[in-house]
Order: C-alpha cells, then structure tokens, then sequence
C-alpha cells in the first residue's frame, strides 16, 4: 500500500489549521512550566526533572486533550457522515490524524528544547534526558487519547476516560487495601503493589511506557476500522462495551460510597456498604447509555452486581485464597523481620548534604538467619494466625522467601501466656533488636555526637570519650534487657548522631567521609537501663535538678496511668521557697515517677502520674 | 450504475432497512422518496459507504462501496444536514477537497463563482442555510463527480437558485452522464427532473419504476353510472381508492389507460372522465393502500 493512500496531506493540514490553538496553548504551558523554571536551575538531587515537575502534567494534559480534538469529528452526525463520505479508507483518516496530533505535540516540545539548550549553566545532557522522557510521555498519553476517542462518543467521555485509567491501578489498589484490612487477620498491604507503573521513566519503565503505547495505538485503529459510525455521541461507542462500562462504573461508584462511609467513620466497613452506592452507579449508567433520565429495567444488572459482590466478599472476607493462614516453610525461607519493611530508615533525622543516600550495605534493616530464631518467629505466627484475636499487642512480620517473593504479616493480638514465651524469644534475638535499635549494629567510633536531655528541655553534649562510653554502655543495657522493658516508661533521652557510608545520585560510592550523610536516632533511656543511668548520674547529667535559688515556681500536672493526658485543670503552683526545696528533694528520688519535666524560665513544670504516693505527698503541701 | 441488493441495516432492536432493493442506471436522475422514517436517509447513508450494512451489498459498476476510495472519489454526497469546518471560508474548503477528490476542477470551481455569486472569502458557517446549500453544490460539482446524492438538495434554495442547480446538474447528467441520486419531499420538483423514481415504505422500497410508467400506471378516474355502482367493475380492476359523492364515483386506478377505459365502457357509464395523476397524488395513494393515509381531522 502506497503512502499516498495511507496519509492524506489535505488532512493533515486541516487538522493543524483548526487546531493550532492547541499547539500554541502547549508550548505557551511548556515555556512557563518547564523553561522559566529552568533558568533557575540547580545543581541538586533530581537535577533538571525535580525541578520542572509540572511540564510533565502539561504534556500527559494535552496528550490526551489534543488526540479527543482531532477526533472529535466522530462525534457528531454532520461530521462523521461527512468525513467518512470522503474517499479517504479508515487507516488514511486515522494516521493522517495521528500525525497531525503527533506534529501539534512535537513541534512545541523540540522548540522548548532549543530554547533550554540555550540557558546558561543548564547540562546539556539534562536537557536532552527531558525531552526524551517527555517524548516518551507524549507518544503514552496522546495513545491513551487516541484509544479513549475510539472508544467513546463525544467529547467529555474521550478527555476524562483516560485520566480515570491513568487512577484505575491506584483506586483499585486503594480498594483491595481497605478490604484487606477490614476482612483479612494480619494484612499488612498489598503484596502485588501497583506503585511501580507509577515510578517514572526508569529502568524498565523506559520499555514498558513506549510498549504500552504502541498496543494503545494498534487497538484503537482496530477500534476505528470496526467502529459504527451511526454511534456518534452515544457515550460507548462499542454497544458490546455498554455491559463492561455498566458494571465498572456501578463497582467504582459502589466503592467510592465505601471509601467515603469509612473516611466518615474514621475506619474500614463492611463492604456490603459499597452496595447502595452501586445501585445508583447502576442507574446513573444506565441513564448515560440511554441518553435518558429513563434507566429502564435494573433488576437483571443489581443482580449481577450484587453476585460480583459476593464474589468479591468470598476472596476477601470468606479467604479463600487462605491468606490469614498462611505461614511459609522455613525451608523457603531465605531471612525474616520483625518489620513491614525490607529497607527501612530507623533513625530519626537523617542530614544529606552532598550523598543522595546512605549505601546499601550500610542500611540498617536487620535480618534473621538463624535457623532457630525463624523457627521460634513460624512458631509465633502460627499461634498468632490459629487464634484469629485482635489484641493490644502488635508485631510486624517480614519474610523474604527463596524465590524473591516477600511474604508480610502485621498483627495485633492478645498476647497469652504461650504467646508470651514465643515472643520473647523472637524479640530478645540480637537481630530483632538490632532492626530498632541500629547502635548494636554500630561502633562507637561511628558516632560523632551525643546529647543528653536534662531535666525534659536542657540538652548537654558529650565529650568523644563520653561518646564512646555512653554508646557501649547502651549497646549492653539493650542486649541485656528484655525486650518488653525496652518500652518502659522513659526517664530520659539520649541522640545519637552517626556518619554513614554513602553514594551519589548515580550509586557510586563516596570516598570523602565529610560528605556522608549524618544520621540521628533518639535512645529513650527507661529503668532498665542500669549503667546508662549510673554513668549518667556520676556526670551529673541524670535527675539534675536546678537548684532552689534558680526556682521562682513549680507547676504540677496530672496524668492518668492510662491515657497520659491531662484530666484536670488544676494545676498545683508551688511558689514558696520551702515548699519548692522539700518538692526538689521528693522530685530528685522519685525521678522515674515523672512524666515529663522542663525547666524554662525559672519555672519547673512537672507532668506526673497521679499515683497514691503523689497524693500523699501533695497532702503535705499547703493549699 | 447504482445496484443496492437486499440491504439490511439494523439501529439496535429497530430494523431501518429491511431488505432494500434498488437499481440505478447510469446518466440517470433517480428520485427516491416515501414518508419520514421510511429510510431514505440510511439507504442514501450506507450508498456513500458511511454506514455498513448489516446484510446485503451495495455496488457501484459492479465494486462495492464500502471503504473503496476508488468508487468513492466518483461520487459527492449533499447532505440535508450539511457540516463545514468552523472558521473556514468557500476557498479554504476548496482547498481541502482538491487535495481529497482526485478529478476536482479548480477551472470549474472558478466558472462557477459567476453562477453562485457568493464571497470566496466568507466564512461559511456565517451564510445563511440557503448560502451553504449552494456552497455544497459548487463544491461538490467543481469535483465532477460521476454520481451525485443528494438529501433534500434544493430545501432552503430560492426557486431561481435552484433552477440554476438543477440546470448545471442536468446539464451534466446531459454531457457527461453523470448520475443523480436524489431524495426529496418537494415531489413536484422531482417530477420535473426525474427519470426514474422509487417509493419507499418502511425500510422498503416499494415501487420502482419509470417515471412515465408509474404516472401511467395509475390514473384518476370520475365515473357515474345510472344506478347502483356495478359490483363487477369493483372486482375487475385494480382500485387504490374509490369515493362516492352523490352519483358520481371518484376512482384511483391501476392500469394502463385504454385498459380502464374499454373496462368501464363495458358498464355503460353516463360520465367517464380519465386524468393522469401527478407523482404528488400517486404517493399519497400508493402509501395509502399501504397503510400511510391521509388522516381526516375533524
């Protein structure tokens, strides 16, 4: 077939004739999107693409509005009759149109690459990396609107549909994650995540984005050489497609309603809540594929929807799948965590200043191999899983099987005696402590800082000595300790601030260790730890009170056991001078009885438990 | 030129076309007509190729139509329901038809500006109807096409516009045999230009004919008779319509003319007046021996 009968340049010339306006819209969207923030351009983490963000919204915008212009000809009955009286085949129409929307998309993009080729200090390179992603962008979307037109008849229908299968993966994941966490015992999000479709224009995205367009591109000419041109404005233009575009439209409406009913709620529902919403979904597409506030007959279509329901409730609510029980071999096992993450950040504030990140073999998630801690963790969580019982208790779980699949667990559950046992032995590893508390992970040369708080508000600095001491004495009260008195009450906090090995934006590793990134953790120091405490106190940085003469005033507050906010208003003021040196005295060796304590100008203020040896005590004390 | 043969064309549970069947010989003008709804449209629709009929196929010189850009660039269709691009003037559409239709003229695109008088200039969507309906005929002639369809093509003409459209196509069907196809309510016209007709009813076509057979083929006939009306004159022809005032008795007969008359002679009639119908009047009749009647209101 000649080129001539393929492409008609009376077409093409007509489109960029009426259409133009689009063209110049776009390049007017690119120039104040992507070239005016250009010529700020900085040198930093992300280089050029971070910083004109927006200019890839503009081009998946028009990517799609540009091709439902084109062809919006399909969509009224003078225009479709009079485009296809022409003596122009479907496939002349179709990619004269195509290239049409291609040169409207392209010719704005190529200038406002010229133009950044020309701002001073911008990489070329860069420059060249965005445009060929926007490139690869725009042949996506300008598919995904080409498709949409096809299928859809008129205007409205052809511009939103593609933004909706753009969300599509994102609401549907959101869906099945709710559902999960309402029905399944343990769900601790979707394994089969969707999130990689929206990770950009790297790695394989690089292949599947181009791919996914070229299948586009090919079924909506299918589409076109079958379609009717008799459907114009008929919202579906595939009268097959009105059964599919029923039911998908009653199931999102159905679980938008969910959505909305657990957000109202503040949790997750029963999904049988998604069905009213779905009726109306049911009635409301009937209504647009009638083109008439008449929907006519729905019983047959609630039926159907509500049988999907069902379907769906037996997946997720009946687990047939057998997810809940689900507990792998240990055989598959390659290493577990106690955790929901594979790579995780457990420190508090992490400081970047040239490094993109710490390197991997420095991350700080820390795994169990043995042999016998995985069996004594399969242990828990069968007993767990078998006993299907919400409780206070919560344990996050991570397996990383010999295949490459990752099998993850969370659960909150009433811990009984049995249990007891079992999870103490899987939190007292090494290993599982070593996944929050990085410092037994680390040596104390690592550490280039530490800072005491005293007394709830001041802060002190250790010296490298101190340092040093500090961080071993830490490691061994954690590795002693059991770990449910690792979550004692806190009496006071120590950060610990480290350097870590790092790489560069392109994952090379940096040499220059005043460029590693800075990692800070904060260590609540509980009773339990005994020689932390005591070097503390022999510096005189535990329990270190002002003294009475810095005190104009001490406020007490009290707080329940339980919920550790304040019941009552009354506030107890101590002002006078006695008073405050036996309140001192009391504070000093009671010091782990305290909530909170800071010390602010000349005013100690005091969150207690109100516990009956404070009663006691404020009997003592004068109204 | 033209051969439609049994073309079914369905709009979901409503049948449109129901097995129509028309031929169109070559330098002919075929006028084809029937009450709203009866199909007109979509036969004249699935003849340029821009619906696909569900059954049944549609040749021109023997090659179907559909998606055949070699038959199609022989044809302009000139639709009731006309569509320009917005915002483009007569040349601009010129323009975009000359790069389309491979025989277009811009000679006679040129030739013609005398006869159509109008502003190449002017954007066509700012033209009243009538404006546009001469648009689409300068256009689609200055394509010399080999057939032309037409859909209500003179409907919002003056009547010396479209004695002037009507002579520039005949004049065409005269010296290049060009063929046109042509729907229309406005019968009276189409008598005068037609050389074949055929009547649709729903979905179907139910007569085609001649024009001059289908006029003489049906006839008024004022009759009366001393006495009763003869039962078996009822009998003996073929009556599409009978009325009796007083003693006279209106006839619509079918059959040629000497066989009425030497028919009704037979009875001895004291008044017998035969008159040729107007293509007007064979409609209404036929369709209402079809079911489509005049209704009476009271």
């Amino acid at each position: 077939m000649s080129l001539k009968l393929l492409i008609n340049k009376s077409v093409i010339k007509s489109d960029l004739r009426r259409f133009w306006y689009m063209g110049a819209l776009f390049m007017a969207m690119l120039l104040i999107t992507a070239v005016l923030p250009a010529m700020r351009y900085a040198n930093v983490y992300g280089g050029l693409e971070s910083q004109v963000v927006f200019s890839t919204f503009m081009v998946m915008l028009f990517g799609i509005i540009i091709p439902a212009v084109i062809f919006s000809y399909m969509h009224g009955k003078s225009s479709a009759a009079m485009a296809h009286s022409l003596p122009l085949r479907r496939e002349c129409l179709y990619l004269s149109h195509i290239l049409a929307s291609w040169l409207l998309m392209l010719i704005p993009l190529i200038v406002t690459t010229l133009i950044m080729l020309t701002i001073d200090g911008l990489p070329r390179a860069e420059v060249l990396r965005w445009a060929g992603h926007k490139l690869i962008y725009a042949f996506l979307m300008t598919s995904f609107g080409t498709l949409s037109a096809m299928l859809t008849g008129n205007i409205f229908a052809s511009i939103v549909l593609p933004f909706i299968v753009i969300i599509l993966p994102l609401y549907i994941n959101m869906i099945v994650y709710m559902l999960c966490m309402y029905y399944l015992y343990g769900f601790a999000g979707n394994e089969m995540s969707v999130l990689f479709l929206y990770s950009g224009l790297k790695g394989a995205m690089l292949y599947i984005y181009p791919t996914l367009g070229i299948v586009c591109y090919i079924i909506s000419f299918i589409c076109y050489k079958k379609r009717a041109i008799e459907n114009h404005s008929r919202l579906v233009a595939f009268n097959v497609l009105n059964h599919i575009f029923l039911y998908c439209f009653a199931l999102c409406l159905g679980f938008l309603g969910y959505i909305y009913v657990c957000a109202m709620n503040r949790m997750e529902s029963q999904m049988w809540v998604a069905m009213p919403f779905g009726i109306i979904g049911i009635i409301v597409a009937r209504m647009l594929i009638n083109r008439s506030f008449k929907p006519g007959n729905i019983i047959k279509p609630v039926i159907i929807y509500a049988a999907m329901m069902f379907v769906i409730y037996a997946f997720v609510g009946l687990d047939i799948t057998g997810y809940e029980k689900r507990v792998p071999d240990i055989d598959d096992i390659e290493y577990a965590m106690i955790s929901e993450m594979e790579h995780h950040d457990p420190y508090d504030m992490i400081t970047y200043s040239y490094a993109a990140e710490i390197a991997p073999e420095a991350d700080c998630s820390n795994r169990i191999y043995e042999k016998d801690d995985i069996g004594n963790l399969i242990a828990l969580h069968e007993a767990i899983a078998s006993k299907n019982d919400d409780g206070d208790s919560y344990i996050p779980i991570l397996y990383k099987l010999k295949n490459g699949h990752t099998l993850k667990r969370r659960y909150a559950f009433n811990k009984d005696d049995n249990m007891s046992v079992l999870y103490d032995a899987v939190m007292n590893t090494v290993s599982v402590k070593s996944e929050r508390f990085p410092v037994l992970s680390s040596a104390a040369k690592e550490y280039t800082s530490a800072q005491v708080t005293v007394c709830g508000a001041n802060s002190t600095n250790l010296t490298n000595d101190q340092i040093d001491a500090i961080v071993e004495s830490i490691k061994t009260d954690i590795t002693e300790a059991n770990y449910s008195d690792l979550n004692d009450d806190t009496l006071t906090t120590i950060d610990l601030t480290q350097i870590m090995p790092s790489v560069d934006w392109e994952g090379n590793p940096i040499k220059d260790k005043s460029k590693w990134v800075s990692a800070r953790r904060t260590y609540n120091i509980h009773p339990v730890y005994k020689r932390t405490i005591a070097l503390l106190t022999e510096w005189g940085l535990y329990n270190n009170m002002p003294s009475v003469d810095e005190i104009n005033s001490i406020e007490l507050r009290a707080l329940t056991e339980t919920d550790r906010i304040n019941t009552s208003d009354d506030i107890i003021t101590v002002t006078d001078k006695a008073e405050i040196e036996k309140l001192l005295v009391y504070l000093r060796d009671n010091y782990d009885k305290l909530q909170t304590i800071s010390y602010n100008n000349a005013v100690v203020t005091i969150n207690y438990i109100n516990g009956s040896a404070w009663q006691a005590f404020l009997e003592q004390l004068p109204e | 030129m033209i051969k439609v043969n049994n073309v079914v064309k369905r709009f979901g549970s409503f049948t449109a076309l129901d097995g129509v069947n028309i031929n169109v010989n070559k330098g002919s003008v075929y006028g084809l007509v029937g009450p709203n709804g009866a199909g007109k449209t979509t036969i004249i629709k699935n003849i340029m190729g821009i619906y696909r009929p569900d059954s049944g196929e549609i040749k021109i010189d023997g090659e179907n139509v559909y998606e055949n850009t070699d038959v199609k660039s022989r044809m302009v269709y000139v639709s009731d329901d006309l569509y320009f691009f917005p915002g483009y003037s007569i040349k601009d559409m010129a323009s975009y038809y000359r790069g389309i239709y491979p025989n277009w003229s811009d000679e006679r695109f040129l030739k013609m500006k005398d006869i159509f008088k109008i502003d190449v200039k002017r954007n066509i969507r700012r033209l009243s109807k009538g404006m546009q309906k001469q648009t689409a005929f300068w256009l689609g002639l200055a394509a010399n096409p080999d057939i032309m369809i037409l859909d209500e093509p003179v409907d919002g003409l003056d009547p010396v516009m479209r004695k002037n459209v009507w002579n520039l196509m005949l004049a065409d069907v005269a010296e290049r045999e060009m063929t046109v196809l042509v729907s229309s309510h406005n019968l009276r016209e189409l008598e005068d230009v037609c050389d074949h007709v055929g009547i649709m009813n729903k979905g179907k076509v139910v007569i085609e004919q001649a024009l001059d057979d289908v006029k003489g083929n049906t006839h008024k006939v004022q009759t009366a008779f001393k006495g009763e009306f003869p039962a078996e004159l009822l009998a003996s022809l073929e009556i599409l319509k009978h009325e009796r005032t007083g003693s006279l008795d209106m006839l619509i007969l079918r059959g040629s003319y000497e066989e009425i008359e030497n028919r009704i002679k037979e009875f001895s009639p004291l008044i017998l007046d035969v008159v040729p119908l107007s293509l007007e009047e064979i409609f209404i009749y036929e369709l209402g021996g079809m079911g489509y009647e005049l209704e009476i209101v009271d």
